[in-house]
């Protein structure tokens, strides 16, 4: 094995994502990935930048290196070495397969479940979208 | 010539509005012969439109009437009468578009040659195409934006003026054919003198505060979605111009065009839903406006104060008061889009300004 990406939104499952992704790369010597999708914005958030004048662009940039960063320390706290940061934007799932393909990953990871269970019923879940379609093997973090 | 260095323009809306109106000002203080006579034409279209939409408010109340006395002489006649008031508002709305089509058109002409003058003079477009900050995409902001920027002010401004006139003429309408009424309330008989007039302000206050309530993010959203459609045709003609560049540079480059698309649509998003609140309030009032009218002229009719022409003359006048009151209302998207044109505009005019400032500095400090 070696690369492994890990798809990570900053939330409690994604860490557990993390850990177990970061703990293969450690006991393979893979090249962990970490990846995020950036762009998951509020329409509260929204209105406040539309009336502050602040930058949508950088807003969204810096969310998703705050949740990189954060995720890269927990791979280091974990031994990992070869750590490689990456942003996706679109659809979450759609992304995801695009990185996994350009990066040309072994293994995936990601938690069972990032978005809400409403957007889960209308638009299916991400990782079961993960699991049919991703061109690699898929580990899905409970 | 020596590069400049990164140009960063921080501006206030002051500042763009008075850059932005000093260039636009071009046609009308350079041509003042054409303009004038355009500005005339369209004042007087909108004077003659007003008056024919008087006279069909007149030919309502005896249309009315003669149907409600069942006078066939009368109806015939009224029916041949609505031919010609037809015919002229149908000249005066083409006449209309003519005017006003040819007037953005020549207004967009000078302002277009203005800023391409600026834009050519020493080549300034190739120190800009990299150093200026806000003035990416300068041939979008010339052809585009100075279009839009010169488009709504007569399109807006004309509507403006239509709607003060209108609202004024027909508030003497309601308050004559409306006349007063008694209210009795806590045991007292109350006179209201002119009770159609301060009906149709108070709905209408009503209506535009609830469309300010339901929609007072809208035209920020409008800006920074156009602000962000802008700069996503910016990265996307940096991706294009960009030789044949390292592997790395393209990744750099693709994700940028991923950023800039999904901010595009964040704020296409959250336009979707300004526009669905603003919804409910603009068909509301479609739906209510002329009920209200007919509700508030009930009472009369129903006394015999008021006949059906009459009702009908009001509550035609009412709609067509409250119609002219809600300008800033139907406007709220297309004042939007001109701000964030003028605001583009402005931006290159004053990036150019920047050029042409160094260029002088440069010249002085080598004489």
């Amino acid at each position: 094995m070696h690369r492994i990406i890990v798809a990570t939104d900053g939330s409690t499952t994604a860490n557990r994502a993390i850990d177990a992704g970061a703990s293969l790369a450690k006991a393979t010597g893979a090249d962990l990935i970490l990846l995020t999708i950036g762009g998951s914005v509020t329409g509260a958030e929204l209105r406040t930048l539309a009336d502050t004048a602040g930058d949508l662009s950088d807003t969204m940039q810096s969310a998703a290196d705050k949740i990189l960063k954060e995720a890269r320390r927990r791979a280091q706290r974990l031994g990992v070495r070869s750590i490689t940061l990456k942003t996706g934007w679109g659809d979450p799932g759609d992304a995801i397969i695009d990185a996994v393909q350009r990066s040309k990953a072994d293994l995936l990871v990601v938690g069972r479940r990032g978005q809400s269970r409403l957007s889960a019923l209308l638009l299916g879940s991400v990782s079961q979208k993960l699991a049919s379609f991703a061109p690699c093997a898929v580990m899905v973090v409970p | 010539m020596r590069p400049f260095q990164q140009i960063s323009l921080i501006l206030d809306e002051r500042q763009l509005l008075t850059r932005f109106w000093q260039a636009a000002s071009v046609f009308w203080r350079m041509q003042t012969g054409r303009a004038a006579t355009l500005a005339i034409f369209l004042i007087t279209v909108v004077l003659l439109q007003l008056l024919v939409q008087v006279a069909l408010n007149v030919w309502n109340r005896h249309f009315f009437d003669a149907l409600e006395r069942k006078d066939a002489a009368t109806v015939w006649l009224q029916a041949q009468l609505f031919v010609p008031l037809a015919a002229g508002s149908i000249l005066l709305a083409a006449a209309s578009v003519w005017g006003r089509m040819t007037a953005q058109r020549s207004w967009r002409e000078a302002l277009t040659l203005h800023v391409i003058e600026k834009w050519m003079e020493k080549d300034r477009f190739r120190q800009l195409n990299h150093l200026a900050r806000g003035s990416e995409n300068p041939e979008y902001r010339i052809s585009v934006d100075v279009r839009i920027a010169t488009d709504a002010p007569i399109d807006l401004s004309l509507a403006f003026v239509s709607s003060i006139l209108t609202a004024l003429t027909f508030f003497g309408v309601l308050w004559t054919i409306g006349g007063s009424i008694d209210v009795n309330a806590f045991g007292r008989s109350v006179t209201i003198p002119g009770y159609l007039v301060f009906g149709v302000i108070l709905y209408s206050g009503m209506i535009t505060s609830l469309m300010i309530i339901f929609g007072h993010h809208l035209t920020s959203v409008i800006e920074r979605t156009n602000q962000a459609e802008a700069e996503f045709r910016a990265a996307a003609d940096t991706f294009r111009q960009e030789p044949t560049s390292q592997n790395r540079h393209q990744v750099d480059r693709r994700e940028t065009l991923q950023l800039k698309l999904q901010a595009v649509l964040l704020w296409w998003r959250e336009f979707c839903w300004q526009l669905v609140r603003t919804t409910l309030v603009s068909h509301g009032n479609f739906l209510f406006a002329p009920v209200v009218a007919w509700i508030l002229c009930a009472p009369k009719y129903l006394s015999g104060a008021m006949s059906l022409g009459e009702l009908t003359q009001a509550a035609a006048a009412f709609v067509v008061v409250q119609g002219a009151f809600n300008w800033f209302v139907d406007n709220y998207q297309r004042l939007a889009d001109w701000r964030s044109s003028a605001h583009r505009v402005a931006t290159l005019l004053l990036a150019i300004d920047e050029l042409e400032a160094k260029e002088r500095n440069e010249k002085k400090a080598t004489s």
